[in-house]
């Protein structure tokens, strides 16, 4: 690299996992519009302070100032509520209220991946429904039952209660092309579900389709699962196309790292060299 | 084992922490001999990365020893001296099959962060924040490094550790630069900025053909050393008017092929109006990037020319001269830097003697020196343009 940086502080998304897909859905970054606003009201309140003479010129003056340096200093003088959103990098991608209403209570929710292997190798994975509990760690098992019947079991979410479990049945099986199923029998979150595969121009591997249809809403699936539909597809589709591509899931888990204290009052470099 | 960890906005600390292990099967960790400061780490030092996490290891650009190694690697083993590129590719994915393995789809494990503010998600680097990755960095006496096979490269024998350790990133960067920017017999290349990326894209684009090539900074030892070692005539931007100086060397045309080396913290020494404009929008954060040398290349190059982007930008920038790159029919190309795809034939050009980046290392320090070494690379002090950490001395 030459050189890279990001953005400014807070322009960003909060770390999100595909866990905490709905807090995503609320996160709202906050802090420079207020800067902006102390900025430029604090220097207009000081021109104006200068300009009249007086008393009430000087206290003018004196709060335009207080408000510009609250500004530059990066304080909020408005409180911690943002007074309008920042400058988010994002911004343009977000297409409105109705796309939000849309992933909140996805009735219907489709994640899609082009994956660099045949369509044959893709649907022998996912065919195996034994296997997804690798794509879907809210999963603990899935039990093969018959051709067409299997009992899949939700991971304990910690809270001792009786893990979820529900019974699907195959729809339709098109070898290498679609995949449909759906629970049977009294459950919880009743859903039905479609993988299809088609390949990709260019000779570029296959391009994957999995579509969830709850018949509850995704907080209910949220709030069982711990995560909701859109979030549970697009984890399952990026967990295979990392199996599949390259036969393990890119990880920093266990690795070294520093006791993280920040340095209270350091201020440059030459202070921070202690051995620990 | 030791490492350089990030604690805060220029809160550097050596600190114990444990030693990596593998974790995949396709890893090796190696105890790293050699581990290079980069400008871009002073973006993290200077808290413009906002995914950066207290305890964070730094550092990205290495060379060492393989001492462990996963059952699934195959062309690498114990005791192979390798350096390793800087960007994580998978080797499998589209991207990497063809050349693009900055692009991988695979070898960032936090891709939401990427894919919120970019659409999509990108490789993962090591030690450069959460957004590309959160992987641990080179400044250590180890580092695990994943998809050893794709990412590794065995050093040849008779190239030393202090001109192969560039090949990790500043050396592709460079020679990326220049490759991409397509560059033919006789053009005439103009750089902006004279750090370690900017001669290495100097010395490649004589290497692919440059007829003429123009370095552009205003620290006078990097001024220096674009002319001495990388064989450039120089711009010093603080004292002459850019655009009227290329036109003035180029018969009126302007370069054939503009390259930035700088990136988002740009300066505008020789507009000052322009340059406050920019800072001040950075500060409230009505543009996250300050396009000064995009601006200027813009403005600079020859009609139908091209422009060359590894200078790294993050977010959104303003006031982008959008009229006349299309008026002009400028051709971008940009992107991180794909070193797997350029490491075999680097190690060519350097034991062919056509390529020396070992005087990029003006200094080589303990890593016990490293916030010392930082503050040193950041100040730009006693002549260093790269200081070289030795996490074994």
């Amino acid at each position: 690299m030459a050189s890279n940086s990001l953005t400014g502080h807070g322009r960003w998304p909060e770390p999100t996992s595909f866990r905490a897909g709905l807090s995503r859905l609320g996160a709202q970054p906050a802090g420079s519009g207020q800067r902006w606003i102390a900025l430029v009201g604090g220097t207009a309140l000081g021109v104006l302070g200068v300009r009249r003479a007086g008393w009430s010129g000087a206290v003018l003056a004196l709060g335009g100032a207080g408000l510009f340096v609250a500004g530059a200093l990066g304080l909020r003088p408005f409180g911690d509520k943002a007074l309008r959103p920042s400058v988010d990098p994002a911004a343009w991608r977000n297409h409105g209220p109705a796309t939000r209403r849309r992933s909140l209570t996805p009735e219907r929710t489709q994640a899609v991946v082009t994956i660099a292997a045949e369509p044959a190798v893709v649907f022998r994975f996912w065919r195996n429904f034994a296997n997804l509990p690798k794509l879907m760690p809210q999963l603990d098992r899935v039990d093969v039952l018959s051709a067409t019947e299997s009992l899949w079991v939700a991971a304990d979410g910690g809270s001792g209660d009786e893990p979820l479990r529900w019974r699907c049945v195959l729809d339709r099986v098109d070898e290498d092309r679609l995949l449909t199923w759906h629970t049977v029998g009294g459950t919880a979150l009743p859903h039905r579900a479609s993988l299809m595969l088609a390949p990709a121009p260019g000779d570029r591997g296959t391009e994957v389709r999995l579509t969830l249809v709850y018949r509850v809403p995704a907080t209910d699936v949220a709030a069982r699962l711990g995560v909701t539909p859109e979030a549970q597809a697009q984890e399952a589709l990026w967990r295979l196309k990392q199996r599949i591509e390259t036969g393990e899931l890119s990880t920093t888990d266990r690795q070294p790292r520093g006791h993280g204290q920040r340095g209270a009052g350091r201020t440059g470099f030459g202070f921070g060299e202690a051995m620990e | 084992m030791r490492a350089l960890c990030w604690n805060g906005t220029n809160d550097l600390r050596v600190e114990r922490v444990p030693d990596p292990v593998l974790v995949n099967p396709h890893d090796v960790i190696v105890k790293v001999s050699l581990s290079s400061a980069c400008g871009s780490d002073l973006h993290l030092l200077d808290g413009y990365v906002p995914t950066m996490r207290p305890g964070d290891i730094i550092g990205h650009e290495f060379l060492g020893e393989i001492v462990e190694k996963g059952p699934e690697v195959r062309h690498l083993n114990r005791g192979d001296r390798i350096v390793t590129v800087s960007v994580i590719g998978c080797g499998h994915c589209g991207h990497c099959q063809h050349g693009e393995s900055s692009l991988c789809d695979n070898s960032n494990p936090n891709p939401d962060y990427a894919r919120t503010a970019y659409g999509h998600c990108g490789a993962g680097i090591f030690g450069y924040s959460h957004a590309f990755g959160g992987y641990a960095g080179s400044h250590a006496e180890y580092i695990r490094v994943p998809y050893a096979d794709f990412n590794g490269f065995r050093v040849p024998e008779g190239v030393s550790d202090e001109k192969a350790v560039f090949v990790s990133d500043a050396v592709p960067t460079g020679y990326m630069a220049a490759d991409m920017a397509g560059i033919k017999p006789g053009d005439v290349v103009a750089v902006w900025g004279c750090g370690g990326v900017g001669q290495m894209a100097m010395r490649s684009a004589f290497l692919l053909g440059a007829e003429r090539v123009i370095g552009i900074d205003r620290i006078p030892d990097r001024l220096r050393a674009a002319q001495m070692k990388a064989g450039a005539e120089t711009l010093d931007y603080s004292r002459v008017d850019v655009f009227d100086s290329l036109q003035a060397m180029t018969g009126g045309r302007g370069p054939d092929v503009c390259i930035d080396a700088v990136g988002m913290e740009a300066d505008s020494a020789s507009n000052a109006v322009e340059d406050l404009y920019d800072r001040a929008k950075q500060a409230v954060g009505l543009q996250t990037d300050r396009p000064a040398v995009l601006r200027q290349m813009i403005e600079s190059c020859r009609k139908g020319g091209t422009l060359s982007i590894v200078g790294v930008y993050g977010g959104l920038i303003d006031k982008f001269p959008m009229g006349a790159a299309m008026n002009k029919a400028l051709t971008f190309r940009m992107g991180q830097q794909n070193g797997q795809r350029y490491a075999k034939r680097l190690f060519e050009h350097i034991e062919k003697g056509e390529l020396d980046p070992s005087y990029l290392m003006t200094h080589r320090w303990s890593l016990d020196d490293g916030p010392q070494g930082y503050r040193m690379f950041k100040d730009k002090a006693d002549d260093c343009l790269r200081v070289v950490f030795a996490p074994q001395s």
